[in-house]
């Protein structure tokens, strides 16, 4: 049996609940371009 | 009262408390060393927030609080993502990064009342075994500046060996903690994979990746230990286990033991591959002297087969890079780390930020990975990898039914020179992982302490002694690890200038 992880554990579940992230202007501040509340890329289609 | 950088968590804790001194002085004092540094063991300081830390701590200590953390100050490797301090893992790819949260380890030491000095260098990504892959600058060895610290946690280990910090954190994903360790004298522990949470952790190979400790002592490693272990339900490979004391066991001699042979009963495996061909020779005098030491203490030593030691090595370096390669298609140059100037269009942008903002190493992992997961290779390397992976945890499971713990060295060599052109032989670091391999593939803690000096070219450098335990054992390692401690002194020798 190929071992893909140190314990033969399944993965848990956990309740289908809403958690509290940082705000998005703080998980946008590291992003090398964004306007808007958005992150920019290239233009993709022409 | 004038304060010794040198010395152990417990005996700075104490003096906090006697009052001798107080926790923003201390913090200062380290902060001031870490500042005169000229080995490139720290990547970012900040006093302010230091110190702010420190009045913090000081004001619970004044509160009549006795935790055993309290005031006391730590670094953390630049891969444990913190809010006060940048966090750029060794790597021109996360320049200027600052993480909206901080690692949970650095939220519980914190939590603690332990004071965060900084981050301390590492290789890039947590990936080299000498800390001269980091993009920020090389980082040495306080024995001898013109060898390597060991690595990946090469600053975390020489902060604590030069006395810019009593203790640090690490990640181990390889024996990068217990390699660096053992190279600048200090003691480090990797704990079973699970123990600690890895939320905040620049990943690596997530599989092997693990949260360690670093200081002077088993017993500083236990009470550190202690504050970070635990489950965390942001950690989806988070163990539930119970919180515990890892130093419980210190003093408690096993059963038929006595105070001048604690150790009385305890059974050492010996593999005989990892004191076989490849061992240097000041490496083995230094560890046969430190397993005669056990004996004298008691325990009994058994030789025992890792037979697939040699195999650790290329399935380490098939599974970490093809993790690696998955965990690092992250940085695209568009939500956070280094973007190229003037993209022509998304695959230019993915290109150059990439090749822009990996060091060589990490774009070497990052090849291999991707190729032995590419279509074709797939089974031949990578499952074949994972097949090996299980057949090596599996000797070590079939070792421990006949000893206890396992003890050997750390690394083939002591602490190797510096290139001047900064240029590094890939494969002959690699082969120097192979005692500390095994423990990783297998998720086993593992333990290295100083065990005695050798002498290269006329300069000392430390040798470390590797323990290996089962699974979850961390408290016996740490006990067996104090029992030496307690008749040796190669934890207390400080490298040249330090005093």
């Amino acid at each position: 049996m190929p071992m893909a992880h140190p314990h033969d554990v399944g993965l848990r579940l956990r309740e289908d609940e809403a958690l509290a992230l940082p705000p998005r202007d703080q998980l946008l501040a590291n992003a090398p371009a964004q306007a808007g509340g958005l992150f920019l890329v290239p233009r993709v289609i022409e | 009262m004038s304060i010794n950088r040198f010395a152990s968590l417990g005996a700075l804790r104490h003096a906090l408390a006697s009052r001798e001194i107080g926790a923003v002085e201390l913090a200062q004092h380290y902060l001031q060393a870490l500042h005169a540094d000229s080995l490139g063991a720290a990547l970012a300081l900040n006093d302010e927030e230091t110190l702010a830390q420190a009045r913090a701590a000081q004001a619970r200590l004044d509160a009549g609080e006795h935790a055993p953390l309290l005031g006391l100050p730590i670094i953390h490797k630049d891969v444990f993502v913190t809010r006060s301090w940048p966090t750029t893992a060794g790597s021109r790819m996360l320049e200027g990064y600052r993480s909206p949260f901080d690692a949970e380890v650095v939220c519980r030491l914190e939590q603690a009342g332990m004071v965060s000095l900084g981050k301390a260098n590492c290789d890039e990504f947590a990936m080299g075994s000498t800390n001269q892959h980091s993009a920020f600058g090389p980082c040495r060895n306080p024995w001898s500046s013109d060898r390597v610290p060991g690595g990946s946690s090469g600053g975390s280990a020489a902060a604590v060996a030069a006395g810019l910090s009593p203790a640090a954190t690490g990640t181990d994903t390889g024996g990068s903690v217990r390699q660096p360790a053992a190279l600048c004298g200090i003691t480090g522990l990797k704990p079973t994979y699970g123990r600690v949470s890895r939320w905040g952790m620049v990943a690596y190979a997530s599989s092997l990746d693990q949260a360690g400790v670093m200081a002077r002592s088993a017993q500083d490693c236990a009470t550190l230990l202690s504050a970070i272990a635990g489950f965390d339900e942001k950690d989806a490979t988070s163990l539930e286990m119970p919180a515990e004391d890892f130093s419980r066991l210190f003093d408690e001699p096993v059963e038929g033991a006595s105070a001048r042979q604690p150790l009385l009963g305890l059974r050492l495996g010996l593999p005989r591959q990892y004191l076989g061909p490849g061992l240097s020779e000041p490496v083995r005098l230094a560890v046969e002297a430190a397993l005669q030491e056990f004996e004298r203490l008691g325990a009994s030593l058994v030789e025992i087969d890792l037979p697939l030691t040699e195999l650790s090595v290329p399935a380490y370096y098939v599974i970490a890079p093809a993790e690696a390669s998955s965990n690092l298609s992250r940085f695209d140059g568009v939500r956070y780390g280094h973007r190229a100037d003037h993209p022509t269009d998304l695959h230019d942008l993915y290109c150059r930020s990439r090749s822009e903002g990996f060091g060589p190493e990490v774009r070497r992992r990052i090849l291999v990975g991707s190729f032995v997961l590419s279509h074709g290779y797939y089974d031949a390397y990578y499952l074949q990898a994972q097949r090996v992976r299980r057949l090596i945890a599996r000797d070590f499971e079939e070792a421990f039914s006949r000893c206890d713990l396992i003890a050997g060295p750390v690394s083939p060599t002591l602490a190797g020179p510096i290139h001047p052109s900064g240029e590094t032989d890939p494969l002959a670091e690699y082969l120097s992982d192979v005692y500390t391999l095994g423990a990783s593939l297998a998720g086993l803690p593992g333990l290295s302490m100083p065990c005695g000096f050798g002498v290269q070219d006329s300069v000392r450098l430390p040798v470390g002694l590797q323990l290996i335990g089962p699974k979850f054992l961390e408290a016996r390692l740490l006990a067996v690890a104090h029992a030496f401690q307690r008749v040796t002194d190669w934890h207390e020798q400080l490298p040249p200038g330090g005093h």
